[in-house]
């Protein structure tokens, strides 16, 4: 009865519930000392996600070894030792939650940028993703989806990466219905599938939530299939995120008018001849690791938009056409970049930093000027790209198809 | 019970969408080719134990999407990889350049430090070949890549893949770990710190945002 009881407990999985009881054990006093200092350092202190990264991982990993040898843990079954872990993340994230979770303005940004683009691309059928028919199950993806959207109900990093794995599982049994049919069926088929399903999902946050996973949730348990479903997720995220009219089994004109039409400058969705292509091997895409380390510490929230648009325009690629207002806009972002850094816009435009309190009822008139000028440049850009969009056979051969 | 596992290490799979990479990976693992009993409910992530001269080392195999429109996100799955493993078809000239492509791309984002295995596939189909195997074997020499002669269908060649592959990737793990002891062993001072780093170069480095 006694063996089995061990046995028992042994098996048994240690419940968030009966790590807090645990922890409020005298015993665990300076454990829960040592945690509430940690959480206190939250307090009033600018959010830094890189930094902050870091410091909840150094911090979980040093208790994971601290509590294998406290008095309270050290007599625990190793599974459960290692679910007092998980037991802490849980804590600790949910109450550092507010001051870690989509707190950098460059993860809000490309919240908003990702849920825009999404959105826009609602009209994305299956077979512009080459989704073969016997996926095409609108109840499982809808359920997939379901499962992908539940990911902003839960804080720990644990718990929302439940919610993704549950995700690809439906998708993962849909796919099961092909391997029956005799043939092994890989990323080839996942990734298009998670694609859709993301896209029609437009789960709020998605980058952020990302980030988040990524920056917090214990290295040590950031394995195998978490790892790899996580990652899946992350790329779909990218491809949406950088999605031009080499991406889609559609005609690329169409593709640019729907996005147009959704409010996507037309500049986002154009491949760049310097992107990275298989034909002909370019540089590394650098952006991989830059845009969120690098410009998230500078970035005032003006520059932004234009930032966002540089990976997008250097990703993707292959079979660039002509060297279009687009891509030359496109271009430009690292010279207006340059010039920001100069102070050289600012001394040009004067608005463009300015917040509600600066401006005087003197000044909408000149504001009003300089936005007519503005979107008459901008009109007269847009429909020289437009136009041989809406007459496509009138003169017979297009620019951009030479 | 099964051993414990030692080392963990990850096997990035490349190759076209017609290459057969998810077939080799699923017909290594699980056995029989087309044997709809054995397969598990997904085939993009799998794992293989193996016994290598007693060290027990566990292959997470990552399977990639292979179609040129996700090209550009491969480097997302390269990081942290210990070893890549491209297919190719022998039939089908175009699978080889872009196996090319790959090696290209691999050794730009990350470095020599990940071991390459160039897998000429789909042997059984030898009268339709259009790569030589010699074209191939010469090009994975010139990489320092190993060359292996495989099909899916047969079963050909794919033990001996992996398994040289795991034992490549362990030694290259051992010599470091090796190299790391014999620091700690000159700076007593910093022993603690030295080890703390070992014990960290088997889990993956923190993980940097991706491509946007």
């Amino acid at each position: 009865m006694a063996d089995d009881n061990q046995l028992a407990e042994a098996t048994q999985p240690l419940s968030f519930a009966e790590f807090l009881e645990r922890m409020k054990e005298p015993s665990a006093a300076d454990l829960v000392r040592a945690i509430k200092n940690f959480i206190k350092t939250f307090d009033d202190r600018p959010c830094d996600p890189e930094r902050d990264g870091q410091h909840v991982q150094d911090f979980l990993a040093r208790s994971e070894s601290v509590f294998r040898q406290h008095p309270v843990w050290a007599s625990a079954p190793p599974e459960h030792q290692a679910q007092a872990t998980e037991g802490l993340e849980k804590y600790l994230m949910t109450k550092i939650y507010s001051k870690t979770f989509a707190q950098s303005p460059l993860d809000r940004e490309r919240d908003e940028a990702l849920s825009q683009r999404m959105a826009a691309l609602a009209f994305v059928r299956p077979e512009h993703l080459d989704i073969p028919e016997a996926y095409q199950d609108e109840k499982a993806w809808l359920l997939a989806m379901k499962e992908l959207h539940k990911i902003n109900q839960y804080k720990a990093p644990r718990d929302k990466i439940v919610c993704i794995l549950n995700c690809c599982r439906v998708i993962n049994n849909l796919l099961h219905v092909a391997i029956q049919q005799g043939e092994a069926r890989g990323a080839d088929d996942f990734l298009p599938v998670l694609i859709y399903v993301v896209i029609h999902a437009n789960p709020p946050q998605l980058a952020s939530n990302l980030e988040y996973i990524q920056r917090f949730r214990m290295q040590s348990r950031m394995q195998s299939e978490s790892a790899y479903f996580f990652t899946q997720l992350y790329s779909a995220a990218c491809f949406i995120e950088t999605i031009n009219t080499n991406s889609l089994s559609m005609d690329p004109d169409e593709f640019i008018a729907r996005m147009v039409a959704a409010g996507i400058p037309d500049m986002q969705v154009m491949p760049t001849p310097s992107s990275p292509s298989f034909r002909h091997s370019s540089p590394p895409p650098v952006v991989v690791t830059a845009p969120v380390t690098s410009t998230s510490a500078r970035a005032p929230p003006a520059q932004n938009p234009s930032v966002a648009a540089g990976p997008a325009a250097q990703q993707h690629g292959a079979g660039y056409r002509w060297p279009s207002l687009a891509e030359l806009q496109a271009e430009g972002v690292a010279r207006v970049l340059e010039a920001e850094q100069g102070g050289g816009l600012q001394q040009r435009h004067k608005y463009l930093y300015a917040s509600p309190q600066d401006l005087r009822l003197g000044d909408i008139s000149q504001l009003l000027t300089a936005y007519k000028e503005l979107m008459e440049a901008q009109s007269s850009q847009l429909l020289m790209l437009k136009n041989p969009l809406e007459l496509p056979s009138a003169s017979g051969q297009l620019p951009c198809q030479k | 019970m099964p051993p414990v596992v030692q080392h963990t290490f990850k096997v990035v799979v490349l190759g076209e969408g017609h290459a057969g990479k998810t077939s080799l990976v699923v017909r290594y693992v699980q056995g029989t080719f087309n044997d709809a009993r054995k397969a598990t409910v997904q085939a993009s992530f799998l794992t293989k134990h193996l016994d290598i001269d007693g060290s027990q080392v566990e292959l997470a195999i990552w399977d990639t999407a292979g179609q040129e429109r996700y090209h550009s996100l491969a480097p997302i799955y390269f990081r942290d990889a210990h070893a890549a493993l491209i297919v190719f078809d022998i039939t089908d000239a175009d699978s080889f350049t872009r196996a090319k492509s790959w090696v290209k791309e691999l050794r730009t984002m990350v470095g020599p430090g990940i071991l390459l295995a160039i897998a000429a596939n789909k042997q059984d189909l030898d009268r339709d070949r259009t790569v030589p195997d010699a074209d191939s074997k010469a090009y994975a020499q010139s990489i320092g890549a190993s060359h292996l002669q495989t099909s899916a269908k047969t079963g050909l060649g794919l033990e001996e893949a992996f398994e040289e592959m795991a034992a490549r990737v362990l030694q290259q793990h051992n010599a470091a770990a090796a190299t790391q002891q014999q620091a700690a062993k000159y700076l007593p001072g910093r022993r603690q710190g030295t080890m703390r780093l070992a014990d960290e170069a088997t889990r993956p480095p923190p993980k940097r945002s991706a491509c946007c």
